[in-house]
């Protein structure tokens, strides 16, 4: 039944579209670009559930990636191993980072997360720069190719265009359902989220932890696309970029925060005075949409609608069924359910 | 498994209830018990501690002496999550929904003490998360059509008026299958037509079995549906018993109903 | 040994006034914001530009970084609080502020550039001075100074009583008569202002970086989180913990791990003593 809903169509025909960019796009490099943005939109839709759904604010993923890259070419580079195996344990990783970080720091208040994330993102730089035998320190290292056909450019974008849609499905999955309800309710209003029974700590952990998974394995996928990374690649101000695209893409949308990361990624390509000043641009972006349209870029659209034709408050009475009432107060039984 | 409400001897009370709040006393040793099936009337001035206590009964606070039970079970080290699973349903003075998800939404959010599906299960869409999800959607449609608000499934809940909002409210602890709904002020801003209304909402809920804490200002309200009410006045329980003998005490009137 | 014990102390001086001026800006909006390193950061800078490019004497020079860093202050006001706080949405001045100190830090970094520019000497003196170089005492002093000053500001005088007014309950204060608008926009220029002397003091020992800005902010705030937040003591507790900390670390075990020592602190007293060590339990932070 769920899949004749508009979101999953609108899923279906975006992937449509994103496989038919090969055919049209002018050169290699535009591949490159559209393959970025995939791989940023796979720790984007973690992270799109961690700050966009439950409200948490969280400023460091770039931590995250940087983990999971140095950790694929560590892994499939250095040592060798199968890149399909080296891409799950960077993802594993990811995960188990999450779960370091976000175990200490969930339960502390918005500012003090925000800062606490910031510095994991900072002491992950530090210790790969530290770590210099294992991680090359400043030199970096390079991120090896995967196999066949997955080599070339296009096999590669597919393979990403293929894994952005697993992960896509699953968030839309997560929040169309009671587990979105409940994200939501621990943004929105966290003394109803109590009342309902959400174990507001363990949900912020475990979408964190989810988010951590995207984001090792976007950082394996990253480290092979851009074929050597080196620690200036993951400084804090990829995170802010992260964190943008979700924010003026809009809470609540996975649409939006995709867009925002396409629109974002693309930007510098093709306005090239912005690639110098690009993050003075993100900070810029970041304060108008706070400022103005704080629900973000695909709020606007509807708001403009609102002033346009607007939507009153309508009032119906209320006409209450109380024969039905009765009946479903009685006759739907109570299983206790096992999310505590 | 149907089972008549009468057989069901569950009752939720709060034993010599203190709270204290820094230097300030909300509660001063207070008792106060809910049965299934009744509806039990809470009423008191402004200061009087009447959600104080109703947050304790709850969880939201921890009382700083005195003792929550259901039955035999010792409540008052549980968390608000714990008692939410154990049957504890309520409404809030102002109402908490989810503004930008539908009416239907907001009362699904009801449903999370009945989930089975774990996190991953869902991610990956699994046969019986979708199951579940349907059976449970029904539950709620079935609820919001029987409140009064089955025209407006569909409609974000910040653009519902305040009546509708406080009806959803009162449906989305109805879907959590309570033992006993505790209401904060529920009548608060409602039309006359409104307040008729939650009154019969009132009694098919006391009928199916569930014990109903009102919390109220509006005093006629009280009296007219409830079958015991207690009064409270400065955190102190200074009248309790039928409608009738706590309406014509001495004490109330001059404290609270006025001369 | 001792060079160590002085070189921590005065890195610490410097977290602990970014603390001092996180709590004037908490004490009067609740909000603690992302720019409060900046403030410092803009003083290093402009008092740097004023005296080594412009060649005015180092007193224009002061002058400069404290009317850019009350300028900046006031502008992290009027556009990352005052709009904000009007807003239902908690955490939105996070976003704003963010976004300000991210605007500043990068336009600083072209104009300035991005490496470290060396800070003018103030006060003649031989490098080699050792443990009484000025780069250790200035922020120190200066830094004490800040504190003690707050202290008599919030006790002696009336705007200080005010503001403590403010913090301990802004509906009283509002009932009362006063205007907590105009208030909040005074703390935040106290704050910049602030924050511009301590970031001149401490240039020659954080060089004039249009970096430095995040780094005070996470560093401030560490040590405003150990110390506990609204105690200006505990500020300079947390401040000189943290640098001592630093310092000794580096020194031991190389200067690698700073961050991660620093962080490995917060966590470990956030743990123990959740509001910090002299925080006030009452005292919920955003």
């Amino acid at each position: 039944m769920k899949y004749l809903s508009s979101k999953f169509t609108q899923l279906f025909i975006g992937i449509l579209f994103c496989c038919s960019i090969p055919i049209w796009a002018n050169d290699q490099y535009q591949i490159h670009i559209a393959t970025l943005i995939g791989i940023y939109w796979i720790l984007v839709s973690g992270l799109n559930l961690v700050v966009g759904f439950t409200g948490q604010l969280s400023i460091g993923h770039v931590g995250l990636l940087s983990i999971g890259s140095y950790a694929f070419a560590i892994l499939a580079g250095k040592l060798g191993f199968d890149p399909y195996l080296a891409m799950l344990v960077s993802g594993c990783l990811g995960g188990l980072c999450g779960l370091m970080l976000g175990l200490p720091s969930l339960r502390l208040p918005g500012f003090y997360f925000a800062m606490a994330t910031m510095a994991f993102s900072l002491i992950v730089n530090e210790l790969v720069l530290a770590q210099g035998e294992l991680t090359g320190g400043g030199i970096g290292l390079a991120g090896p190719l995967f196999p066949a056909p997955f080599e070339s450019a296009i096999g590669f974008y597919y393979f990403v265009l293929a894994i952005a849609t697993v992960f896509t499905w699953a968030s839309l999955n997560i929040v169309r359902s009671m587990w979105g309800r409940a994200l939501i309710s621990i943004r929105d209003s966290e003394v109803a989220a109590q009342a309902m029974g959400v174990p507001i700590f363990k949900a912020k952990l475990i979408v964190f932890v989810f988010s951590g998974f995207a984001a090792g394995v976007s950082g394996a996928l990253f480290a092979s696309l851009q074929s050597y990374i080196t620690p200036d690649t993951f400084v804090f101000e990829l995170s802010l970029f992260f964190f943008v695209c979700i924010i003026i893409g809009g809470k609540g949308s996975i649409l939006g925060p995709f867009l925002g990361t396409a629109v974002l990624t693309a930007l510098p390509e093709i306005a090239a005075p912005l690639a110098k000043l690009g993050n003075l641009f993100y900070g810029l972006l970041l304060l108008i949409v706070v400022l103005v349209i704080p629900e973000g870029i695909g709020r606007l659209a509807e708001m403009l609608i609102q002033k346009i034709r607007p939507r009153l408050v309508q009032t119906e009475p209320m006409n209450p069924d109380f024969s039905k009432l009765t009946r479903t107060l009685a006759n739907h039984e109570f299983k206790e359910g096992g999310q505590k | 498994m149907s089972t008549t409400p009468s057989s069901f001897e569950w009752e939720i009370s709060a034993r010599d209830i203190s709270k204290k709040f820094g230097g300030l006393t909300a509660l001063d040793s207070v008792s106060l018990s809910l049965r299934a099936g009744e509806v039990h009337g809470l009423i008191g001035p402004n200061g009087s501690g009447k959600t104080t206590m109703l947050n304790l009964l709850c969880g939201f606070y921890a009382p700083s002496s005195g003792q929550i039970l259901m039955n035999s079970q010792d409540l008052t080290s549980l968390t608000i999550q714990e008692r939410a699973f154990l049957g504890l349903g309520r409404t809030f003075q102002k109402p908490r929904l989810l503004p930008t998800l539908s009416a239907l939404d907001n009362a699904l959010l009801g449903a999370w003490i009945q989930t089975q599906s774990g996190f991953l299960a869902t991610a990956f869409s699994l046969p019986f998360v979708r199951k579940e999800e349907e059976k449970l959607a029904e539950l709620a449609k079935e609820t919001l059509q029987g409140v009064g608000l089955g025209s407006v499934l569909n409609r974000p809940a910040n653009l519902l008026d305040h009546g509708q909002q406080r009806f959803l409210e009162i449906a989305r602890a109805l879907v959590m299958k309570p033992k006993f709904l505790l209401l904060d002020e529920p009548a608060g801003g409602l039309t006359g037509n409104e307040i008729l209304l939650l009154r019969d909402l009132i009694k098919v809920i006391k009928a199916s079995g569930i014990g109903v804490l009102l919390v109220e200002h509006h005093t006629d309200f009280v009296f007219r549906i409830c079958d015991r009410v207690t009064t409270f006045n400065v955190g102190k329980m200074i009248k309790h018993g039928t409608p009738n003998e706590v309406r014509t005490d001495a004490e109330v009137i001059r404290v609270y109903l006025g001369a | 040994m001792l060079n160590v014990f002085v070189a921590g102390l005065a890195i610490g001086m410097v977290f602990a006034a970014v603390a001092l001026m996180y709590n004037v800006m908490y004490s009067t909006s609740k909000v603690l914001s992302v720019t409060t390193g900046h403030l410092s950061m803009l003083g290093g800078v402009f008092g740097a530009y004023a005296i080594s490019i412009l060649h005015l004497h180092w007193s224009i020079g002061l002058l400069a970084a404290v009317l850019v860093g009350a300028a900046f202050g006031w502008i992290t006001e009027l556009l990352g609080v005052r709009r904000i706080l009007a807003k239902s949405d908690e955490h939105l001045w996070l976003l704003s502020t963010l976004a300000l100190a991210t605007i500043v830090q990068q336009l600083i970094g072209l104009w300035w550039g991005t490496e470290p520019k060396p800070f003018p000497r103030l006060i003649a003196q031989d490098f080699n001075a050792g443990l009484l170089d000025q780069k250790f005492w200035l922020p120190i002093i200066i830094t004490l100074l800040m504190a003690l000053g707050l202290e008599l500001f919030y006790k002696r005088t009336m705007y200080g009583k005010v503001f403590m007014a403010m913090s301990e309950d802004p509906f009283a204060a509002r009932a009362r008569g006063i205007s907590t608008d105009q208030i909040r926009q005074m703390s935040y220029l106290l704050s910049g202002a602030l924050g511009g002397l301590a970031g001149f003091a401490a240039g020659q020992l954080t060089f004039a970086y249009f970096a430095l800005g995040l780094t005070l902010t996470l560093n401030g705030f560490i040590a405003l989180a150990v110390g506990g937040l609204g105690s200006n003591i505990g500020a300079l507790i947390g401040g000189v913990a943290l640098g001592l900390l630093n310092a000794f670390v580096s020194h031991w075990f190389g200067g690698e791990y700073q961050q991660t020592m620093a962080v490995g602190l917060l966590l470990t007293v956030l743990l123990v003593k959740p509001e910090g060590l002299l925080g006030s339990r009452k005292l919920r932070p955003v």
